[in-house]
């Protein structure tokens, strides 16, 4: 089945000229350290912590509503660092999840509500199911699926999610068009 | 899951029968057909740790159990054990009197909150510490075992074999001089050897009476049992060695490796899928998925309203072409015949060779296509540019192919539901331009060649995409229960680039039209 | 570890050893001593349940299905091996069905291509891996309690007894006393809610025990109950809700073991005597010395001394009638019998995979193991209820006799 269309107010988003298309409705704090590679789309309610760090959002990516991106810390014996937080290329964030993950690889899928542990590493084409809880620290490795709370393995990816969320994510930026 | 959905709509039968959707199902370019995953045999390629993404090779994965030498699970809720440091100050080695820092090592869970403490462990001084793992107290006893067995079971081989040394010794060793040879040979199968008593076994268990195994004393009743201390199943089944009956005796295990799978054909033996080496990679050498080479079929748009047995509606169903060739598609009414062992020899007698005089080209030799085909029928069109007759895969290949098809593969033949049909049968054909990979920075496709396309028939069309209209009727008997699902079949171009290169005498790729049967659920809405 | 760890032995391909319970199956490789995974006997399905019981099948072809998807699953996340052309021993019950057999089988040869499957029947390989050859061995099923004894490496078939008192009895037994003995909530549907399946078998393995013999007569009389002491215990049903239960639900299911009333009186301790008195005279007291526990229900705390109490009392030269069958009375209420356990180097619920292990490890896979021509060639594997597989020829492969 195909996506349906999503329709928008034009006044609602912006639109920038490498393609993105954000809310006006987010919160983004630091936004100098935000880097957002071209057309992504970033919904309502969305809370972007690059104060803490850098976060870095690759190419075509879609981040749903209330979802937060928040950068990991590490405690040192000096202190608490934060690290940067890279998201690859083609990702699909869910509707209110929540990720603290240190990176989340290109090609990936997280459902709703998830929680992302701190400092997790989710490889390339990597899965996390509906109301999922990682642990902290926790490494997903490719085409696997987590899920449950805490995560734990339970099914795999086809060999073609690659091109499965190219096709995905592109799509869902197509059908994300204005009200006209 | 959204993006694996979306496709889960429209199923393919494969060749055995069984139905998937296009990204579970792969297409095998020598045989022309489409395989699920159990009509490949499955193959391990490498190991590697889920956690530290490192290769470990066979033999080493083999030795240590396939399990990672450094990472740990934790045994209570079997997350990834993570390395944290304490310091504690000793007394230095150098001077006594003054204390010196050193870092101690212990594991330690982010879920539950479990510590190589619980367990007992001390604190390791370096990061890859020896951390203790559970064993069985009994190892020694089994090796034991394994050995007396292995010399009963050998006894029995050789007397079965019956490998004796001749009575005419004399001779052998006259002959050829190897008497001292002979005898060792066969060390076991002696005579002299065969009739020595068997030595009794180092270890037997032991049985005990009740003097040794009592019953639980009224002490034990007195005391109020802790459950949560107590492990549950899945955590002793986790430690089988020792399966303790506490929570403080659960010791950390190492982590199991994770596989990566090469598939292969079972009837024409080549490889479909074969990964990369690299355990991040997520690459591929070889892929076959059926989502690269076979034209995709999905609904466009849900049932605006529910259809009815003897209902009819119209679909809008969206073809792309995933291949680097242009493609025309023809539909045709569902046409699947299950594969079985008993149809098979009137099948074959079916499949003789004609030439069909209605095709132009006269070099076509063709499988008749109004008799219907199991799963993909193959008819082969000589390419264009090359004038006679070329050296085509011949007919009794494809049909020995069947024949090995039936044999090898497991027959599973997935009961489903097929009741509806297209209306009319689209005389058209589509084409469909092979699929570009700079279309994405191009953005209006605004070059696209005018297929002369019927536009009742196809509305629109973008790139490799296009929708067809179709009108279809629910059949009047059908189950009210059941979900509506159209089966249709499709014909379409592919163009096979791999014969080219093995078969030297015919210049070009050799184009080949193949049918497949599709299996659409009209009603399954797309859930966001 | 692999026993030998010479230079060719790595390149040695070790074979698989699979025993698939009715509720777990243990899966490993031969050499071992311990199997690499013990899991339930289910596969995973798409529908409300989550899972399917690969006991539940419809028929023979669904079966199949079911039998790839599981191996598939057991080969590709725990093995680590491609099952093609790696040798299998199947540790099987001796009472599987034939459809279940031939299934497997199928599967085995056909689908998977394996060469040599050895098909061990599980006393026999539970008696091996005591290292003796003779026991009476106490199979603690999930479905049902079987008695099988086995005489000098012989499996001694007339004298087989089976009841239902296996895992499923229990825990429906442990259900009721849990729903009549809530200390906190009285509440029987939300009881009946709460209690699924699966928390009913972690109270089993976690709290049940087998208490002592004066216990268990003070629970069977009612007056005598105020006397004995119980402690309460608490059970978490999640993070913020207790259950507390009466001690008395932690003694008393394992009672249907030993006496029960209203099943014609049967209980293990006189299902033991009974298969002593079908089997041979001569072989009673050496099958009364070699008592085996196995099964993974069997691994209750007390079992042990309790049955072995219980046995002595039965068997005690004693005045009264403690046995309802006279014949029993005559042969073995004479204090004449000593009974024995043994005590085993692995725990009662991978006794068996350890014989197909020690099984697996030697010539006995070549020399006795059906390969695939065979199977090919007759479509069936030899069974021993199957007469037409009543016949060896010279070098111990089995043959079919026509007639």
């Amino acid at each position: 089945m195909e996506l349906p269309d999503i329709f928008y107010d034009r006044p609602a988003y912006v639109e920038t000229a490498s393609g993105n298309k954000v809310s006006r409705n987010t919160v983004l704090c630091g936004s100098q350290n935000i880097v957002i590679n071209g057309k992504s789309i970033v919904r309502e309610g969305v809370i972007i912590r690059g104060d803490l760090a850098n976060v870095r959002i690759g190419r075509q990516c879609v981040i749903n509503k209330e979802v937060v991106i928040r950068p990991p810390f590490k405690k040192f014996s000096k202190g608490v660092a934060f690290f940067p937080l890279h998201i690859g290329d083609n990702a699909y964030i869910g509707e209110g999840s929540i990720v603290n993950a240190a990176v989340v690889g290109s090609y990936t899928y997280i459902g709703k509500n998830c929680i992302i542990g701190r400092r997790c590493v989710l490889k390339d084409c990597a899965m996390i199911a509906d109301n999922t809880v990682l642990a902290p620290e926790t490494v997903v490795p490719s085409f696997s699926i987590y899920s449950g709370s805490p995560g734990l393995h339970t099914g795999d990816q086809p060999d073609c999610t690659q091109d499965l969320m190219i096709e995905f994510t592109k799509s869902y930026y197509q059908h994300f068009n204005p009200n006209k | 899951m959204a993006h694996v959905q979306q496709l889960e709509g429209a199923k393919y039968i494969c060749c055995c029968g069984s139905l998937k959707p296009i990204c579970s199902i792969y297409f095998c370019r020598h045989c022309l057909r489409l395989r699920c995953p159990y009509c490949v045999s499955h193959e391990v390629d490498s190991h590697y740790c889920g956690n530290c993404s490192e290769n470990m090779p066979s033999a080493e994965a083999k030795q240590k159990k396939n399990r990672c030498g450094t990472c740990y699970d934790c045994p209570s809720c079997r997350q990834t054990l993570t390395i944290r440091a304490t310091t504690i100050q000793i007394p230095s080695e150098a001077d006594p009197a003054k204390l010196a820092v050193q870092k101690l090592y212990y594991l330690a869970c982010g879920f539950c909150r479990w510590t190589s403490r619980d367990a007992g462990l001390p604190d390791s001084p370096s990061t890859s510490g020896t951390w203790q793992e559970p064993e069985s107290p009994f190892s020694k006893e089994i090796v034991h075992m394994h050995d007396y067995l292995r010399v009963l079971a050998l006894r029995e081989k050789n007397s079965k074999e019956k490998k004796f040394v001749h009575k005419s010794k004399y001779l052998a060793a006259g002959r050829h001089g190897l008497a001292h040879l002979l005898p060792k040979r066969y060390p076991i199968s002696t005579p002299d050897e065969m009739y020595k008593p068997i030595p009794p076994p180092e270890y037997v268990a032991p049985t005990k009476g009740d003097d040794e195994f009592q019953e639980l004393s009224d002490k034990f009743f007195e005391e109020e049992i802790n459950v949560p201390k107590v492990t549950s199943l899945e955590q002793r089944l986790h430690q089988l060695e020792t399966q303790p009956h506490e929570t403080s005796a659960l010791l950390p295990t190492h982590k199991q490796l994770l596989i990566k799978r090469s598939l292969r054909c079972r009837v024409c033996e080549r490889n479909i899928s074969k990964p990369e080496y690299s355990p991040v990679s997520v690459k591929f050498k070889i892929q076959l998925n059926a989502f690269y080479h076979v034209v995709q079929v999905r609904m466009a748009a849900p049932l605006s309203q529910p259809l009815n047995p003897g209902g009819t509606a119209t679909i809008l169903l969206k073809l792309s072409n995933p291949t680097q060739f242009p493609t025309s598609i023809k539909f045709l009414p569902f046409a699947f015949v299950p594969l079985s062992k008993d149809d098979l020899s009137s099948q074959m007698g079916a499949l003789d060779v004609k030439v069909d005089p209605a095709r132009e080209s006269s070099t076509d030799v063709s499988l008749p296509s109004n008799i219907s085909s199991p799963s993909t029928s193959i008819t082969i069109i000589a390419s264009p540019s090359h004038g006679g007759r070329s050296a085509l895969p011949s007919e009794s290949s494809s049909s020995s192919q069947m024949m090995k098809e039936v044999h090898v593969l497991p027959i599973r033949n997935e009961k489903f539901v097929n009741n509806c049909r297209l209306v009319v049968v689209p005389e058209a054909e589509v084409v469909l331009p092979p699929k570009d990979e700079t279309s994405d920075f191009v953005d209006d496709y605004a070059d696209t060649p005018d297929f002369n396309d019927d536009p009742k028939l196809v509305p629109w069309r973008k790139a490799n995409k296009a929708t067809v209209c179709l009108d279809i009727v629910r059949d009047q008997n059908s189950n009210p229960e059941e979900e509506p699902v159209l089966g249709i079949t499709i014909e379409y171009d592919y163009v096979n680039t791999i014969v080219a290169l093995e078969n030297k005498s015919s210049p070009g790729p050799q184009k080949v039209r193949l049918q497949t049967h599709v299996l659409i659920s009209l009603n399954t809405g797309y859930i966001q | 570890m692999p026993i030998y760890e010479g230079i060719g032995i790595i390149n040695e391909k070790y074979p698989v050893v699979l025993e698939i319970g009715r509720y777990l199956t243990k899966a490993g490789f031969a050499g071992e001593s311990s199997p690499r995974c013990v899991i339930p006997s289910k596969i995973k399905t798409k529908d409300a349940a989550g899972s399917r019981r690969l006991s539940d099948f419809k028929d023979s072809a669904d079966l199949y299905q079911m039998l790839v998807e599981f191996l598939h699953h057991l080969y590709c996340k725990y093995l680590l091996v491609t099952p093609k052309d790696r040798k299998v021993v199947v540790v099987e019950s001796l009472f599987a069905t034939t459809i279940w057999r031939q299934t497997l089988a199928k599967v085995l040869y056909l689908h998977y291509e394996v060469l040599t499957v050895l098909w061990i029947p599980s006393p026999i390989a539970s008696v091996s891996s005591t290292n003796q050859d003779t026991a009476l061995i106490v199979d603690f099923g999930s479905e049902e309690v079987q008695i099988i004894p086995v005489f000098k490496g012989v499996t001694i078939l007339c004298g087989v007894v089976c009841h239902e008192l296996g895992a499923d009895t229990f825990d429906k037994e442990l259900k009721s006393i849990l729903m009549d003995n809530c200390l906190n909530n009285s509440n029987k549907e939300e009881l009946d809610r709460c209690l699924t399946p699966a928390k009913v078998e972690d109270i089993r393995v976690r709290c049940c025990v087998v208490t002592s013999s004066s216990r268990a007569a003070q629970i069977q009389r009612p007056e005598d109950i105020t006397l004995t002491k119980f402690k309460p215990f608490l059970y978490e049903l999640d993070g913020q809700n207790f259950l507390q239960f009466h001690g008395i639900a932690r003694e008393k299911p394992s009672e249907v073991w030993f006496k029960n009333d209203d099943r014609d009186g049967i209980s293990i301790p006189l299902m033991i005597l009974q298969v002593l008195s079908i089997c041979p005279v001569d072989t009673r007291k050496p099958l009364a010395a070699n008592i085996l526990i196995t099964g993974g229900t069997g691994m209750l705390p007390g079992l042990r001394g309790r049955l072995l109490k219980e046995l002595k009392t039965l068997t005690a030269n004693s005045a009264d009638t403690l046995m309802n069958d006279p014949v029993l009375q005559e042969r073995f209420a004479n204090g004449n019998y000593e009974f024995k356990m043994y005590d085993p180097p692995v725990k009662p619920n991978c006794m068996a995979w350890l014989g197909g292990t020690l099984y697996g490890a030697t010539e006995a896979l070549g020399l006795r193991g059906i390969n695939k021509e065979f199977f090919l060639k007759h479509g069936l594997i030899p069974d021993w209820c199957d007469l037409q597989f009543d016949m060896v020829n010279a070098n111990g492969s089995p043959v079919i006799s026509r007639g």
